[in-house]
């Protein structure tokens, strides 16, 4: 990274912290790839930098738990079983009956009881980009909550409406995977929206692949190929998606070519300027970074050379995800 | 009279083409019907099966079933076991086996009155284990019930046998399971095993016995069937392994341990012309309403007519010999045929009692008493004519009671077992049209020969001949009439006893609701001329 581009890198990017909304709405064992979904996001945006204190999972059912789940305490998105989703660290903030319309309405619009603890609520801002994630069965303007009740695209928008009248966020990148998906985001009328979905009005959205060893259809294919996007940036065409991607871009003011990924899924890192020269250490090159024994060494034989070579330390160091 | 027709029926057309034109209206109607009905065996007009609940997930899970080889092993110790106990059941063993399997294992007495001749009393035991899922919650509940008939180890197919008690049915997707898990393991599966299935469920739903011990648990709201291992020698059938079966069965529960609540999801009113292809309710019930749609046209057409033929005898003064057109008139006289047809469905346990006396079989005793009470029956119309003075009244009226009762009948049954519904509708629809009192003696003749065979127990012997016929169709003619005679009796003495202990409704439907409707009929054909 050269210091020079720093400002071209930044230009547009208008936000200063990152939060993420990851909402399964479907409960019982045969909606496992549901949870799967969610959970498979959750660990991407984790992974990409945004921390648990910025994320707000909710889970409508424990597959993990669930009796009749063969590997106990774990949740895979894939056949091969090489990542459990349900690793180590997973903090879900609203989980089983509490996954409704009106908690996930109050979590967006910030009416909550006083008492509401802080894991629970979207401390956003004016300034926060907001990752809005879905996953469940839906139909023509609609997305069913557990077994009960439903959230409509109208009221969707609604809340969108007054979360940016309050000043809740800088822009939204709203992803949905469900059957004709696209509906939900029709009746969007608020700015700087970007919004997805797994398929257009009259398409099902479609189950990946079974995992015979659990017995379940464990992952959705728009999710899948979104996860492969984040891991190698390859979009999900229809050929292996077979629904139609819809794509909303007409309430955001800027060219989504330009803005990069990492603005929803990463985070933004506080920098902080000083007005002192800070006295680097020696380095040998990339991967020797150390202290300079020199300072407090006992021989000072070798003359330093005049033209001094500097090179960065690894800034983000990568979160290990297991 | 005045009370219950309606004023503008005179100016209306409607009523009028309909009784001018009623023959040939019902007549379309039987025959469109019975022709639709049948056509529905035809692709194009049933639908192929599909799972309507979710949550079964059927065959997305790896079996691991190994457990043939210790199959072999648990029967052939059984086989030794039961040796042993040449007298009965070896319980203890059963019992002591399911412990060591670790399963929650109990023992229910249970005992049974036999209410046929002799005060016999039956007793024995059931011996049952429960699996309890160990990360469950406890709160588990029967939802469905697989019987298994297998009489040897080498299968050829298996047979999956549906019809229960009254002809109810278990929920469609758990046959659909049944058959989806059997294609998926290779295992050769069949319904009805027969050329011409959809007309053997309907045999077989209408005569309301169940096809085998699944079809007792109906009543309960549990979805069952029975999955029967056929032998069948020759080309064409592979023989399915122990282990394939199994396989079959670990499927199956394990769909089943999927589901969340009872099956509800998909139909529990179908008929299956295959294994693969379903009839629903929605589908059969047109035609069937056309086929009984006759009799309601007819009772329309009849009261349309006395109702014109009791206002012109109203209007007309000169008329000298006046008809009764009332309708509390008829009234003693069905009050009459439906007792006489409660004597004859009461009659069984007092028959076979009183023929201990004269040492006849319960069998016997059952059919020759019944049979002689039918025949006796047939001169009640004469002895009527003689002491109830029907010459005043209109025969009409009389039909319309019966029509309407034979239309309820159908339509209501239709709804509890709709084989035996149409059985009835298809034989009784066409008696219903033309039974009349004729002076022609030949015509006479004929409609008390239709009605004869239409007789409740003359169609149980023509049905059970026919039955006889298929299964030995090279019998020689008296041998086959002797055999059925045989079958008739047993089949009477079987519904009887089916109708006391397990509440089957055919025998009752046919006595008490049935056989008063033909009396009527019987009644009208032989009715006083004027």
């Amino acid at each position: 990274m050269i210091v020079g581009d720093a400002s071209q890198i930044l230009k547009g990017k208008t936000h200063t912290n990152n939060w993420a909304v990851l909402v399964d709405t479907s409960r019982f064992w045969f909606n496992y790839r549901h949870v799967a979904n969610v959970l498979s996001m959750y660990r991407s945006v984790k992974r990409l930098g945004i921390p648990d204190s910025q994320i707000i999972l909710m889970v409508a059912d424990d597959m993990a738990c669930n009796p009749r789940n063969p590997r106990p305490a774990t949740v895979f998105n894939n056949a091969h079983q090489h990542i459990n989703v349900y690793g180590e660290d997973v903090e879900v903030d609203y989980r089983g009956y509490e996954v409704t319309v009106e908690n996930f309405v109050r979590l967006l619009t910030g009416r909550l009881a006083p008492s509401t603890p802080r894991s629970k609520r979207l401390l956003t801002d004016d300034g926060s980009n907001i990752l809005i994630y879905m996953t469940g069965h839906g139909g023509d303007g609609f997305l069913k909550f557990q077994d009960s009740e439903e959230i409509t695209n109208v009221e969707l928008a609604d809340a969108f409406e007054q979360m940016w009248q309050k000043k809740r966020y800088n822009e939204i990148l709203f992803i949905i995977d469900t059957c004709q998906a696209a509906s939900m985001y029709e009746h969007f009328y608020s700015p700087n929206i970007l919004a997805i979905a797994s398929s257009l009005v009259g398409e099902d959205s479609l189950s990946h692949h079974v995992d015979p060893a659990i017995g379940v259809y464990i992952i959705d294919r728009f999710t899948y190929y979104a996860l492969e996007f984040l891991e190698r940036l390859q979009v999900c065409p229809k050929r292996v998606c077979i629904s139609t991607v819809g794509v909303r871009q007409d309430l955001y003011q800027r060219d989504p070519n330009d803005v990069l990924v990492t603005e929803f899924f990463g985070s933004v890192r506080n920098v902080e300027l000083t007005s002192h020269i800070l006295e680097l250490p020696k380095c040998g090159g990339p991967g020797k970074v150390g202290l300079n024994k020199s300072n407090s060494g006992t021989s000072v034989k070798e003359k330093t050379p005049v033209s001094v070579s500097y090179v960065y330390a690894d800034q983000l160091p990568i979160h290990r995800v297991s | 009279m005045g009370l219950l027709t309606d004023p503008g029926m005179e100016r209306s057309q409607l009523p009028a083409l309909l009784e001018k034109y009623h023959r040939p209206i019902c007549v379309i109607l039987y025959v469109v019907g019975i022709v639709w009905f049948m056509a529905l065996a035809h692709n194009s007009l049933n639908h192929g099966t599909y799972f309507s609940e979710n949550a079964l997930l059927p065959g997305l899970v790896q079996g691991d079933f190994h457990g043939d080889s210790q199959a072999v092993q648990y029967l052939e110790s059984l086989t030794e076991e039961a040796e042993k106990h040449a007298s009965g059941m070896p319980y203890p063993w059963l019992a002591a086996q399911f412990t060591q399997l670790g399963l929650d294992t109990f023992t229910h007495n249970f005992t049974l009155h036999y209410p046929m001749g002799k005060d016999k009393i039956f007793t024995g035991k059931n011996v049952y284990g429960i699996l309890r899922a160990s990360r469950g919650s406890s709160t588990e509940a029967v939802v469905a019930a697989i019987n298994l008939e297998l009489h040897s180890s080498h299968v050829s197919h298996i047979d999956v046998k549906v019809e229960g008690l009254n002809g109810q049915l278990p929920n469609l997707d758990l046959v659909n399971l049944i058959h989806r898990l059997c294609q998926r393991e290779n295992v050769h599966h069949t319904f009805k095993n027969r050329l011409q299935t959809l007309l053997a469920m309907v045999a077989s739903q209408a005569s309301g016995v169940p096809t085998g011990n699944h079809g007792l648990f109906h009543r309960y709201g549990i979805a069952a069937v029975t999955v029967e291992g056929q032998q069948q020698q020759g080309r064409g059938w592979r023989s399915v392994s122990l282990h394939q079966l199994g396989r079959v069965l670990e499927g199956v529960c394990r769909s089943l341990n999927n589901l969340l609540e009872r099956f509800h999801q998909s139909f529990f009113f179908y008929l299956l012309p295959a294994t693969n292809r379903y009839i629903s309710i929605g589908v059969y019930m047109p035609p069937f309403g056309m086929i009984a749609g006759g009799v309601l046209v007819k009772a329309l057409a009849l009261w349309y007519s006395t109702s014109c033929a009791a206002e012109e005898q109203h209007q007309n003064k000169n008329i000298k010999k006046k008809v009764d057109y009332g309708l509390l008139g008829c009234v003693p006289l069905v009050v009459l045929m439906h007792l006489v047809s409660v004597a004859v469905s009461c009659g069984p346990p007092m028959l076979s009692r009183c023929g201990l006396i004269m040492a006849l079989s319960a069998e016997d005793s059952v059919f020759l008493g019944t049979a002689a009470f039918c025949l006796t029956l047939l001169v009640l119309p004469s002895c009527i004519n003689r002491y109830m003075g029907l010459q005043e009244r209109s025969w009409e009226i009389v039909k319309i009671f019966a029509v309407l009762e034979l239309g309820v009948l159908l339509f209501a049954g239709a709804v509890y077992n709709f084989s035996l519904a149409l059985i009835i509708t298809i034989a009784f629809t066409p008696v219903a049209l033309i039974t009349s009192p004729s002076k022609s003696r030949m015509k006479w003749c004929l409609k008390s020969l239709l009605l004869i065979l239409v007789h409740p127990l003359s169609m149980l012997f023509l049905f059970v001949m026919l039955d006889t016929w298929q299964n030995f169709s090279q019998l020689p003619i008296n041998k086959l009439l002797w055999k059925s005679y045989i079958a008739t009796k047993r089949a009477l003495m079987y519904s009887v006893v089916d109708s006391l202990i397990y509440s089957n409704w055919v025998f009752d439907v046919a006595t008490q609701c049935l056989l008063p409707v033909w009396l009527l009929f019987w009644q009208i054909v032989h009715y006083p001329t004027p």
